[in-house]
C-alpha cells in the first residue's frame, strides 16, 4: 500500500490517479462504519461515496498535521451526523421513527438490541455521539478519539461517561 | 448490488465528483455575471450622473421666484352672481329663504333675462 501522504502529494500536483488509490486504501473501513449506523447498503454506499467526493474537494486545505486518517474520520463523523440530521427530519414527515422500533421487535435480538442502541445514539447530543460513535463503533481509544474530534483526552471521556448514563434511559425507555 | 464491488464504487464516486463540479461552475458562471452585471450597471450610473453633473456646471445659474397672483376682494354683489351661476335652483330657492338680504338684491335685478 502507497503512503498516504505521498499520494495526496501526487493528487495535490494533479494525479487523478493517485486520488482512486487513496479512495482504494481507505474504502473498506469507511464503507463500515457508515455500513453499521445506516440502514441499508445503498445508504452506506451513498455516504461513503460523499465522504471521498468531500476528500476531493478539499484536499487541498489537509496540511498533514496530523494523520490522514484522522482527518477522514472527521469528515466521516460530519457526514454521518448529516445523515442522522436528514433522517430525523425525515422521520417527523414520515412518523417511520416509531416504525422502526416497532418493526424490530420482529428480529432476532441480537439485531433488535442494536437497532435500539444506534436509534438511542442518534437522540444523543452531538459530542457525546461523536464520541460513542468512535469508540464504540470504531473502538478507538480516548486519545484517538480526542485527536478526531479536537477535545482533550478527559473531555471525551466525560463525554463517553454521559452518553453511556443517557444510553441507559434511553434504551429502558423503550423496553 | 455488490457493496465491495470496487469499480462500481469508484464510477459512481467518479459521477458525483463531476456532477459537483458542474454544479460548482454553473455557480460561480451566475456569480460571475451579477457581479459583472452589477459593476456595469454601476459604472454606467456614475458616468450618467458625472455627466448630468458637469451639464448642471456648465449652465449659468439662475434663480426662480415666483410671485403670488394679486386678486382683488370681490364684493358681495360679486359672489352672489357666482353663487346664483353656481347652484341649482333648488338650491337658490333654499338660500333666497333663508338669506334676506340676497332676496332683496334679487329684486333688484332683471329675471326676465
Amino acid at each position: 500500500m502507497v503512503d498516504d501522504l505521498k499520494l495526496i502529494e501526487r493528487f495535490k500536483q494533479g494525479d487523478e490517479s493517485a486520488f482512486n488509490e487513496l479512495v482504494l486504501n481507505h474504502k473498506d473501513w469507511v464503507l463500515n462504519f457508515v455500513l453499521q449506523l445506516s440502514y441499508n447498503k445503498e445508504d452506506a454506499q451513498d455516504l461513503a461515496q460523499e465522504v471521498f467526493v468531500k476528500v476531493y474537494f478539499n484536499i487541498r486545505k489537509f496540511r498533514g498535521d496530523a494523520k490522514f486518517n484522522t482527518w477522514l474520520y472527521k469528515i466521516v463523523v460530519n457526514q454521518m451526523n448529516s445523515y442522522f440530521k436528514k433522517q430525523k427530519l425525515l422521520s417527523w414527515f414520515q412518523h417511520d421513527y416509531e416504525d422502526q422500533i416497532d418493526h424490530a421487535s420482529d428480529e432476532p435480538n441480537s439485531s433488535k438490541d442494536r437497532n435500539r442502541l444506534i436509534q438511542s445514539v442518534k437522540l444523543l447530543a452531538k459530542m457525546q455521539r461523536n464520541v460513542v460513535l468512535l469508540r464504540v463503533f470504531q473502538d478507538m481509544t480516548f486519545k484517538e478519539v480526542s485527536e478526531v474530534l479536537s477535545i482533550s483526552e478527559n473531555s471525551a471521556k466525560v463525554s463517553f461517561y454521559k452518553a453511556k448514563q443517557n444510553l441507559k434511559g434511553l434504551i429502558n425507555g423503550y423496553k | 448490488m455488490d457493496i465491495n464491488d470496487t469499480n462500481y464504487f469508484l464510477k459512481g464516486l467518479h459521477l458525483k465528483i463531476k456532477k459537483k463540479k458542474k454544479m460548482r461552475f454553473g455557480r460561480t458562471s451566475v456569480l460571475l455575471v451579477l457581479l459583472a452585471t452589477t459593476i456595469s450597471v454601476q459604472s454606467t450610473k456614475m458616468i450618467y450622473e458625472t455627466k448630468l453633473d458637469e451639464l448642471w456646471m456648465s449652465i449659468p445659474s439662475f434663480s426662480m421666484t415666483y410671485e403670488w397672483e394679486n386678486i382683488e376682494e370681490i364684493g358681495e354683489m360679486e359672489s352672489l352672481e357666482y353663487l346664483i351661476d353656481a347652484m341649482e335652483l333648488d338650491e337658490l330657492v333654499e338660500f333666497i329663504d333663508e338669506e334676506y338680504d340676497a332676496a332683496t338684491w334679487l329684486k333688484s335685478i332683471k329675471l326676465e333675462g
